[in-house]
């Protein structure tokens, strides 16, 4: 009886133990119908389901019926991938929001070269300023599929119209146009910084295209590498700048630090401001909280004006996009490259996304870019035509900055210059922490800094 | 049957084996790490304490040192407090067995499910939008309730009525507690005499407090905060004093209660939403700490009333019969008997304060000044360039902050053995 039972029990347990030990699901299939290859991702809600909708259209079209699994992974994407990296386990594709951590994944080796993966077709499509992007040390290591124009002023039409305000063509105009508005009575701005854990990065949007317009692409670059020190009187001016259009938004500096970003540009509608600077991402959270509203009536942009630095030339572009890049070469890998680098692909995820603007050189903005109604959509396309005709493009700074001071002293700065603290003390410690983090960059730290 | 030497080891083994893999190697390793900048990288260079003396330069960290200090004492008193009053009180209720459930039940839920609980509570939107965040929306909704004429007369009158009483009242407590100074003094008990007088001091601390002199929140300097602790202590001494009269304690509170309620209420006729989470410093970190004191109050309250249910029904009949009121049994009977409870109880909170990381990166990630010492280490980690050395070196302060209090359990423990 005793050796029945045991016997019994040793049959369960084997059992158990050789299930445990088979491969997973996922090889299985690989080794029924092609490739399976994971993709570790940041969006979320609604972008990642537009994204998984692209990916299951790449899934149907792919010749050798190569799967690709999509973990979301949200805000913790850098942890997952420093993690996984370091455990000689990372997935074979990810999707990075700054260009900075790209960098330094790719300097560190982790990252594969994918120019000899790209058909020379999509390469070909690809723009100059993104490609230069993706290179580091001379290989390029990511594509940007998809782009967002930052330098955009969202406005109240029917306010413009009624009361005759003119759309300002340069940085001085702006001002006064600000200056005329408030002198009506009326808001001019409407901002909000709130953002949870990311507070105060809307903020360091305003100073970097300030920066561009002000000083001009040779000091932004120096400023982004830390060759200028924060200490800079240009940077205090940067933070004196965002401080004036604070004052003129509606509930000032409290309101602006309490308000989410997201919620800010509802002002627009209920009376409370009629300007709103913002990047094209926004259009959705306008169309879903103010389901009423017609673009091109009820609300338009205009793009951010150039300023002294510009000398008369077009609005310089500041943007932001989302880098994809491989740790692996398998095959797989390189067929999802091309075909989200294809028109094809683009012209899916734009229809899903409105907002976002397609990198593809070969789409024609004036056709691609439409409303769930068919009607052309001519705020994005008018963007992605400035994004693409820009004579200077930079991308975001905060995200070319190391993250201790891009993802967070940088946003911790606006928020305290918001509350009221003292700018010099401020810039001193956005110093010491970028002396700290920047492993380049001539700027040399608070120490013998005469401000500090 | 004879036991060898070496066989209490070999039972020990495996779980010696498995610290040893996941605690102390990981432990001395983090140790070394932080002695190094850039530990996994080709480019290593050994610092020596170089991490340590640029972690109490940071500003980052010294806030979040200050933040934890202030948790530490504002958490622990608070949810040890309130575990043993809840355990006492409740012990005499009939529904004691659902209310003890009710009050466990947040710690039945994941501690990232109850900070985004709060996370909610806290919302914010501005004043022309509806309010999703519960603080927000019940103040706007009592301020829309006492808007109204007649609302408003009618609590000015009771707080004015309520007021004066619970002021009177107030000072019969005040006079006797002078009249008892003076008969021990005369009784040449002059230490006691003394003690009362000083009790009487505090009293009148508490009277500043119920003017309403300190009763705004305090809003930055250290001075603020520590005059606004002295009348909070001030108060407390008032309600303890007041309320121990035998004749005139429940008056006393209840009218002090009711103006005080009137009072909050016509003071919310201009309230505007506030954006909770963002003010700072003191606001955004209480409203934190409430979210964790939710949390561990149930565990502290069971575990206490666990403590309390076994003391001899005796002692406290005995001490009744001769004369002690309830206040006075609980000070020199029950709490005494709990001693070791208690110490067990508080250090093991302390423990868990001092690691709390999911309630802050949830709700605030440390923004607005409410970093603490877990998340800025994990912040400090998953940066790029990530920065090992200062990790592990916040790291292991973390650890040696906690240390002490583990080896005073420790010790308690063993005393605890050595007397069986």
């Amino acid at each position: 009886m005793q050796t029945k039972r045991s016997g019994l029990l040793l049959a369960v347990l084997a059992v158990l133990g050789a299930l445990l030990v088979l491969p997973g699901s996922g090889t299985a299939t690989a080794i029924l119908q092609g490739e399976t290859i994971t993709f570790v991702t940041s969006f979320e809600g609604d972008e990642l389901a537009d994204f998984k909708r692209v990916v299951r259209a790449f899934e149907d079209q792919s010749p050798s019926g190569t799967k690709v699994i999509v973990e979301a992974v949200g805000r913790n994407l850098p942890q997952i991938l420093q993690t996984r990296v370091a455990a000689g386990n990372p997935p074979d594709m990810t999707n990075f929001p700054q260009p900075g951590a790209m960098v330094e994944f790719a300097r560190s080796g982790a990252l594969v070269p994918i120019d000899e993966m790209l058909s020379r077709t999509v390469l070909s499509q690809q723009p100059k300023g993104f490609l230069d992007l993706g290179t580091v040390d001379g290989r390029l290591y990511a594509i940007t599929p998809i782009a967002s124009l930052k330098s955009l002023v969202w406005y109240h039409k029917p306010t413009f119209e009624e009361r005759g305000y003119p759309i300002p063509q340069t940085y001085e105009e702006l001002k006064a146009l600000t200056e005329r508005i408030a002198a009506d009575g009326i808001s001019p701005w409407c901002i909000g910084v709130e953002s949870g854990a990311a507070s105060g990065w809307p903020g360091t949007d305003w100073m970097e295209d300030i920066a561009l317009r002000l000083y001009g692409p040779e000091f932004y670059d120096a400023w982004v590498a830390h060759d200028i020190p924060w200490t800079d009187p240009r940077v205090k001016t940067l933070f004196e700048e965002f401080l004036y259009f604070a004052d003129n938004a509606f509930g000032g500096r409290t309101n602006v630090l309490a308000t989410n970003f997201g919620d800010s540009p509802n002002g627009l509608f209920d009376g409370s401001c009629v300007m709103h600077r913002q990047a094209t991402f926004i259009r959705d959270f306008i169309q879903r909280q103010n389901p009423d509203t017609v673009a091109g009536v009820d609300y338009d942009v205009f793009t951010f004006p150039s300023g002294p630095a510009q000398d008369g030339g077009p609005p310089p572009a500041l943007g932001g996009g989302d880098l994809f890049a491989a740790f692996s070469a398998k095959p797989g890998v390189a067929e999802f490259l091309n075909y989200i680098g294809s028109a094809e692909a683009q012209r899916l995820w734009i229809l899903l996304n409105p907002g976002r603007i397609a990198t593809n050189t070969t789409l024609d903005p004036d056709v691609v870019y439409v409303n769930a109604d068919g009607t052309p959509d001519t705020i994005t396309a008018n963007a992605a035509k400035t994004l693409t005709n820009a004579e200077v493009f930079r991308f975001d700074g905060s995200d070319l900055m190391p993250s201790a001071v891009g993802a967070g002293t940088f946003w911790t700065a606006v928020l305290d210059a918001l509350s009221g603290k003292d700018l010099d003390q401020i810039l001193c410690e956005v110093e010491a922490s970028a002396d700290e983090a920047y492993t380049s960059g001539a700027a040399t730290g608070p120490v013998g800094n005469e401000n500090c | 049957m004879k036991v060898r030497g070496y066989v209490p080891w070999l039972y020990l083994a495996p779980a010696l084996f498995i610290l040893g893999v996941f605690l102390v190697y990981p432990t001395v390793e983090t140790f070394i790490v932080s002695l190094y900048k850039n530990y996994y990288r080709p480019d290593r260079v050994f610092v020596g304490l170089a991490n340590y003396l640029d972690a109490f330069d940071d500003r980052g960290m010294l806030i979040a040192f200050r933040n934890n200090f202030v948790w530490l004492v504002v958490m622990t008193s608070a949810t040890v407090g309130l575990g043993l009053l809840l355990a006492v009180l409740l012990d005499r209720v009939r529904y004691e067995a659902l209310a003890k459930s009710v009050i466990f039940m947040p710690m039945a839920i994941s501690f990232t499910a109850a900070s985004i609980i709060w996370r909610f509570v806290y919302a914010y939107r501005p004043p022309s939008r509806p309010q999703i965040g519960l603080l927000n929306g019940l103040l706007m909704g009592l301020k829309d309730w006492a808007n109204t004429p007649a609302v408003q007369a009618a609590l000015t009158l009771g707080a004015g009525i309520f007021g004066v009483l619970a002021a009177l009242f107030w000072g019969l407590a005040l006079a006797r507690v002078v009249a008892e100074a003076v008969r021990r003094w005369r009784d040449e008990r002059h230490l006691e005499g003394l003690a009362r007088v000083g009790l009487a001091g505090f009293l009148l601390l508490g009277l500043f407090y119920a003017i309403g002199i300190a009763a705004r929140p305090p809003t930055g300097s250290l001075w603020e905060f520590l005059w606004f602790l002295l009348a909070v202590g001030g108060a407390g001494g008032l309600l303890i004093v007041g309320a121990q009269d035998r004749r005139w304690g429940p008056l006393f509170l209840g009218s002090l209660l009711l103006a005080l309620g009137a009072r909050f209420v016509l003071d919310q006729a201009d309230f505007q939403p506030q954006a909770w989470l963002t003010l700072r410093p003191w606001v955004n970190n209480l409203a934190l700490i409430v979210a964790g004191i939710w949390v561990w109050t149930g565990f502290c309250m069971v575990v206490l009333s666990a403590a309390y249910k076994g003391i001899p029904s005796e002692m406290l009949e005995a001490a009744r019969i001769d004369g002690a009121n309830e206040w006075q049994v609980f000070w020199h009977v029950t709490v005494p008997f709990m001693k070791s409870t208690l110490a067990a109880i508080t250090t093991t909170i302390i423990i868990f304060v001092l690691k709390t990381f999911d309630i802050v990166y949830v709700m605030t990630n440390g923004a607005f000044d409410t970093e603490v010492l877990a998340n800025y280490m994990i912040r400090t980690l998953y940066s790029f360039p990530p920065r090992y050395g200062k990790a592990s070196a916040v790291a292991i302060v973390l650890m040696l902050l906690i240390v002490p209090f583990i080896v005073i359990n420790l010790r308690r423990f063993r005393a605890q053995e050595a007397v069986r």
